[in-house]
């Protein structure tokens, strides 16, 4: 049988989505199985053909990226977003909430020939087959997803809070402590690894889909934050998803 | 401070570069490096957040060397706030950002470099006889994961630091491992080290000036003063009038240059400026005589930096006994503050300016790899019409083999480099 082709590309992010696939320690025991086409932390070698999995890391920023993603959606048949910009855009999506103008100008005084878009996920303008949340996504989520795939099963997304992880871990409540703590809102699967680290959910697997953010602002409110506080926790990772009740 | 700036240096410079040379009558005329990266405007989007927050956005901007950005990041909120860190918390620091040049440079050397100086396109079709020391690679690395996840609680983007000191300890037996571990794989780095000196590099020297941290009794990481060869110390708070940013009309990253001229930062600098204060076994391992002219060296400026790596982190574990501590209370001020650390690729600087309940007004992030840019030019320029009678393909690759000495952010240093402009 032949090998299934795979893919990695990278649009606007830290790159830390690909570095982390490499951290997984069966790294290269797992390539070994496919045929990688192209990884461009490693390499850039064919762009062209077919792909049986392609894993897509950062967010989209300019019209040219929006052309290639969709693009690599054609050629490809199960497309993975790999990590926080490529699922919500990330801590790049910050500035849609800034003015771009303005946003520009504070980091380049002639801006005449800088053009910036949104930093928006692949969603918005493809059909993604998976959603690897997390900034960086989790080792063993990466690794189960592989496998999975190898297998020619359909992987699950998790779809559990991060509480779930935290209370399993017997963490002490960090929103009980009087934290903004994301937590009860938020994706899982992370093993709870910031509340672990006594570090507040800064939402970034984004929010459950049945999530009930605007009880979570009103206990947060109840905890004294004001309305700028809530702009700041919830415009984060993913600002679009988290922002969809009024503040 | 802002306004003086001209150019946005979040853009980093990973991504999509481009050289772009032009000769004439066989003289080399220009070479640029253009850069296409999106911007993404970190010291626009830190504007307006809590000084409780920005450590763990401006990680974000590298997932290669977060914990440079981090440790950063937070030295300039204490030093705008006079908050004053314990010994444990800068030790800590230390191991956290050893943790993170081992994964840097390891990443680099193995699975970046490599191939330029043994064949093959990419780490995954290396001849075989090298799989030994990629494997070896991908052992160091998982050393440097293995600091930053002990210390920072994970190994990209860290969340354990903060300001004032750690979110969580790490637990005594877990450092205890790390020094056994350490201890155990000591050799191994001494080994790189030599394999990387054996290596054969393009005969190229050229003088440039080096800047690095400096710091007395040791080897420069995470604070010091700023040096370059014969010249006195340049205090932090003045680093951004002497290393002056501009935009190219050509780029999306910032280029700097030191009193109008290019320079070089990172691991040769680090290394020329800073020798003797190496550890015995990376003095050892460096069997070339210092200052080191050739910029290819880089290479092997990083594989002893990972010796000094080893034995300054096993010296830090032997000696730290770990207690419980309160961080210092933090009471933010209207301020600036502002600091620099040795980032793997050379000196990183962040300044913010801050209002009375500390969030921040303004921010200026100098990165490591837009003050090679300009040095990156000039030596193409120099290198180039030395090599210029050979074959296209043969030109590129000597070229690329430059930039990537530079360890340029990350993707830039893997992605195809098209070369315009060659006859």
């Amino acid at each position: 049988m032949a090998k299934p082709k795979v893919g990695v590309w990278s649009f606007t992010g830290c790159e830390g989505c690909q570095v982390e696939m490499l951290n997984c320690p069966e790294i290269m025991d797992l390539l070994d199985k496919v045929k990688v086409m192209r990884f461009p932390i490693l390499e850039e070698r064919d762009e062209k053909g077919k792909y049986d999995i392609c894993f897509v890391e950062g967010a989209i920023t300019t019209k040219e990226e929006e052309e290639k993603l969709k693009d690599v959606r054609k050629r490809t048949n199960f497309l993975v977003a790999l990590g926080t910009c490529a699922t919500y855009g990330g801590i790049p999506s910050i500035k849609n909430f800034l003015d771009e103008k303005k946003v520009e100008k504070t980091v380049y005084r002639n801006t005449s020939y800088l053009h910036s878009e949104k930093a928006e996920p692949l969603e918005k303008f493809i059909k993604v087959d998976y959603n690897m949340r997390g900034c960086p996504p989790d080792k063993d989520e990466f690794v189960r997803v592989f496998k999975d795939l190898l297998l020619e099963k359909k992987p699950k997304e998790p779809d559990f809070p991060v509480c779930v992880e935290c209370r399993k871990k017997e963490n002490p409540c960090l929103l009980e402590q009087g934290h903004f703590c994301l937590g009860p809102v938020t994706h899982g699967g992370c093993d709870a690894v910031c509340p672990s680290n006594e570090v507040m959910c800064h939402g970034c697997r984004g929010p459950l889909k049945d999530a009930n953010i605007k009880r979570e602002i009103e206990i947060f409110e109840k905890k004294g934050a004001t309305s700028e506080d809530l702009k700041r926790i919830l415009i984060k990772f993913a600002g679009e998803k988290f922002r969809t009740c009024d503040l | 401070m802002t306004k003086k700036l001209q150019l946005d240096h979040i853009a980093k410079i990973e991504g999509h570069a481009r050289l772009n040379v032009k000769i004439e009558d066989g003289e080399v005329k220009e070479a640029r490096m253009e850069v296409f990266e999106s911007p993404r405007f970190f010291e626009a989007i830190v504007v307006g957040r809590s000084y409780e927050e920005i450590a763990s956005m401006t990680s974000r901007i590298c997932g290669i060397c977060g914990p440079s950005h981090t440790t950063c990041c937070l030295q300039a909120i204490e030093k705008a706030f006079d908050v004053k860190v314990s010994q444990q918390t800068k030790l800590l620091r230390e191991l956290l950002n050893i943790g993170g040049w081992i994964q840097s440079h390891a990443l680099h050397l193995f699975f970046l470099a490599l191939p330029d100086y043994v064949g093959g396109t990419s780490v995954l079709d290396l001849p075989a006889r090298y799989s030994k020391h990629v494997k070896r690679g991908l052992m160091l690395k998982k050393l440097g994961n293995d600091i930053v996840t002990v210390i920072g609680g994970r190994d990209v983007h860290p969340m354990t630091a903060v300001p004032g000191g750690f979110s969580k300890l790490p637990t005594e037996s877990k450092l205890q491992w790390l020094l056994q571990e350490l201890k155990e794989r000591k050799q191994e780095f001494v080994e790189a080290a030599a394999f990387w000196q054996k290596l054969k590099y393009p005969k190229f020297e050229r003088k440039t000036e080096y800047f690095s941290l400096q710091k007395k009794n040791s080897y420069p990481l995470i604070d010091g003063h700023i040096r370059c060869f014969g010249e006195k110390c340049i205090q932090t708070k003045n680093y951004p009038r002497h290393f002056k940013e501009y935009l190219e009309p050509y780029s999306t990253a910032k280029f700097a240059v030191a009193e109008g001229k290019s320079y070089m930062v990172g691991p040769l600098a680090r290394l020329n400026l800073n020798y003797k204060e190496l550890s015995y076994n990376a003095k050892r391992a460096l069997k070339t005589k210092t200052p080191i002219q050739n910029p290819f060296y880089n290479n092997v400026a990083q594989a002893v930096e990972m010796v000094w790596c080893v034995d300054r982190a096993i010296q830090i574990l032997e000696n730290l006994k770990l207690k419980d501590e309160q961080r210092p209370e933090i009471k933010p001020k209207a301020g600036r503050g502002y600091a620099t650390v040795e980032a793997p690729r050379g000196l990183l600087f962040h300044e913010y300016k801050f209002n009375k309940s500390g969030c921040v007004l303004d921010s200026n992030i100098i990165v490591p790899t837009a003050q090679n840019l300009r040095q990156i030019e000039d030596d193409i320029k120099l290198l180039l019409p030395g090599i210029l009678k050979l074959k296209k393909e043969k030109i590129v690759d000597q070229l690329e083999k430059l930039i990537r000495a530079y360890d340029p952010c990350i993707s830039c240093s893997t992605h195809f480099l098209e070369v315009e402009g060659l006859p």
